[in-house]
Order: C-alpha cells, then sequence, then structure tokens
C-alpha cells in the first residue's frame, strides 16, 4: 500500500519536477511496488489525455485583423529583398532633391574645410628652425634647398670670413634660401 | 518598400560638429631612428684616406647639385636609434661628436661638438627623407658634412 506522499512524489516525477536523486528513488519504487507502478500508468494515462485532448478556442477574426495580416506578410516580404541597387537609388534621390542637395554639399564642404585647417593648423613650432653657435670662433649661415629637401647648416670660421663667404662654397642659387 | 524618415539635416549638423571635436592626429613619442653620415667633399676624385670610400650615388647628386665640390667620400656611417624624449650622444670622428634630443612633436635638438666643445646648436624638426647637413669648410679646398636623415616617421 503506498503512501499519499509516495503519490505525490510520482505525480511530481512524471511532471519532470524532481531532482535526480529523488527520481532514482522514485523509478526504484515503481520497480519493486507493483501498485506504485500502476499509479504512475493511471496518472500518465490521464496526462495524455489532457494534453491531446485540450479543447482549442478559436477567436473570430475580424475583417480588419484580416487585411492586417496580409499587409504584414507583403510588408514582411518587402523588407527582406531591399537590396543594394534600392539603397543607391534612395540615396541618388535624396541627394538630387533639392531640398537635400544644399545640406549635403554644404556638409561635404565643410568637412574638407576643417580636415585642411587641421592638417595646416600644427604648431608653429613645428616649423621653426632654431640655430645657436655657441663658439666665438665660429658664425653659421642656414638655408633649405627645396627641390633636393635638404636643409643646411654652413660653418665657417669667422677669422676666414674675410677672404670668403658661404657663396664661394655654392653653385646652387635657385630656390635657396639664406637665413 | 516603405523608408523611415531620414533627417539629412541632423546628420549633416552632427557631422561637422564630429569633425570640430576630432582633434587633429597628435604626433606620437617614438623612438627616432636616424642615420648619420659624415662625408668629405674634395675636388680631387683620389681617396684622402684609404678607410674611406665613394658616398652613394644619391646622396652625392645631391651635394653636387648645392656645392661646389666635385668628390663626395663616406668617412663614416651609423643608424642610431634616439628613445623618445631623451638625449643621445654619438661619435662621429674622432674629433667630432654629435647630440641628438628627441623632442615633441616632429623636432629635434641636434649638437654638434668639435674636440669636446660646443660648436652648434639648432632645433628643428626633421621629416623622412629631409637630409639635415651641418657642414663646414677645412683646409685644402675641402669641406666637412655632417648628415643626418631621419629613417622612420614619427
Amino acid at each position: 500500500m503506498i503512501t499519499l506522499e509516495q503519490k505525490l512524489k510520482i505525480q511530481a516525477y512524471l511532471d519532470g519536477e524532481l531532482s535526480q536523486s529523488e527520481a532514482k528513488k522514485v523509478e526504484f519504487l515503481m520497480a519493486s511496488d507493483q501498485e506504485a507502478k500502476q499509479v504512475f500508468e493511471e496518472l500518465k494515462c490521464a496526462a495524455d489525455l489532457l494534453q491531446n485532448n485540450e479543447p482549442e478556442i478559436k477567436m473570430p477574426i475580424s475583417r480588419e485583423l484580416f487585411w492586417n495580416r496580409i499587409y504584414n506578410e507583403i510588408q514582411k516580404d518587402e523588407d527582406e529583398s531591399v537590396s543594394v541597387f534600392d539603397y543607391i537609388r534612395h540615396l541618388k534621390y535624396l541627394l538630387l532633391n533639392t531640398k537635400y542637395l544644399v545640406p549635403v554639399a554644404a556638409t561635404i564642404i565643410a568637412l574638407i574645410s576643417i580636415f585642411l585647417i587641421k592638417d595646416f593648423a600644427k604648431p608653429i613650432e613645428d616649423y621653426l628652425v632654431s640655430i645657436e653657435t655657441t663658439s666665438e670662433e665660429v658664425g653659421s649661415y642656414s638655408f633649405r634647398v627645396q627641390s633636393e629637401n635638404m636643409f643646411v647648416v654652413w660653418i665657417y670660421n669667422k677669422d676666414k670670413s674675410d677672404e670668403k663667404n658661404i657663396e664661394s662654397d655654392l653653385i646652387y642659387d635657385d630656390d635657396l634660401f639664406l637665413q | 518598400m516603405k523608408w523611415k524618415s531620414l533627417n539629412l539635416v541632423l546628420t549633416c549638423k552632427v557631422l561637422v560638429i564630429l569633425a570640430f571635436l576630432i582633434p587633429a592626429t597628435p604626433a606620437k613619442a617614438a623612438n627616432l631612428k636616424l642615420s648619420i653620415h659624415l662625408v668629405w667633399g674634395s675636388n680631387e676624385e683620389k681617396l684622402p684616406n684609404s678607410n674611406y670610400k665613394k658616398l652613394n650615388e644619391e646622396m652625392a647628386n645631391k651635394l653636387k647639385k648645392i656645392f661646389k665640390w666635385k668628390y663626395y667620400f663616406e668617412i663614416s656611417k651609423q643608424t642610431v636609434d634616439v628613445p623618445t624624449r631623451s638625449t643621445k650622444k654619438f661619435n662621429v670622428s674622432k674629433k667630432c661628436d654629435i647630440e641628438i634630443t628627441e623632442m615633441e612633436g616632429p623636432r629635434v635638438e641636434v649638437k654638434l661638438y668639435g674636440e669636446g666643445k660646443l660648436i652648434n646648436r639648432t632645433v628643428k624638426s626633421l621629416t623622412k627623407d629631409e637630409l639635415f647637413t651641418i657642414a663646414g669648410d677645412d683646409k685644402n679646398e675641402t669641406a666637412w658634412f655632417v648628415i643626418i636623415k631621419l629613417l622612420e616617421e614619427k
């Protein structure tokens, strides 16, 4: 004779609510007790019966709901079939539409200007050259030859400076900036 | 096909504001990789010293276009690294040393020492492929050139 508690355990086992260890105990009970097995079979049968014969209530479909469903299905298909060409076409439309043309053109010009300004707006120190000749016996000239991408600091001996000057050592005179 | 309304004007405004907010790319602090050449200029083709060798054609041609000397010889050449925000001194010849300091941005400070005495100090920005030359004439119508070249942009 199985107790009410055991019956409830069998029900819980059927519903899959038991832990692994408890489930094993119930399985052992059903294997060893014929009555327990019979209770399990009855409960399982009742559960199957309820599950397979649950009445389905169908709501009446209104006209509006019917057409909405069709519209939604069409919309879904169209959204899925949007290609790259559709985007390009849309973009073209937006750009050619005078309403958008002005702000888009203004933005492009503004962006280009900003990046150009930023490029030119490097710190002025980057372009400055500071040259200091620390010896009293020597002096220096400096010049840049743009075409050869060369910056030269020419150091000369002050004692001999009367004899010749920097130009006598140079053969290049175009594009030369003596400082 | 139903397009969501796209507010282009607002998008444009946002783009312009963003462009202003994005700062100009700051110069990264990085090690300087340089080459330092010590070159001798002469009007005589004969090597003044057996240890000297002919300067590479590209550099020699550049010098020939600017200076009066016909022949250029490489006395020494070294590839050096200057760690970020630090100073390193390099011996170029027995009498000449170069001290290079890596500074903020693309700038460097170059000090030229002759026989241990500071001769010249130059602070300038270095760009890749630019030749920064410190030079002077010497006896017997010759000249010396210390050529510093940035090998890798910071």
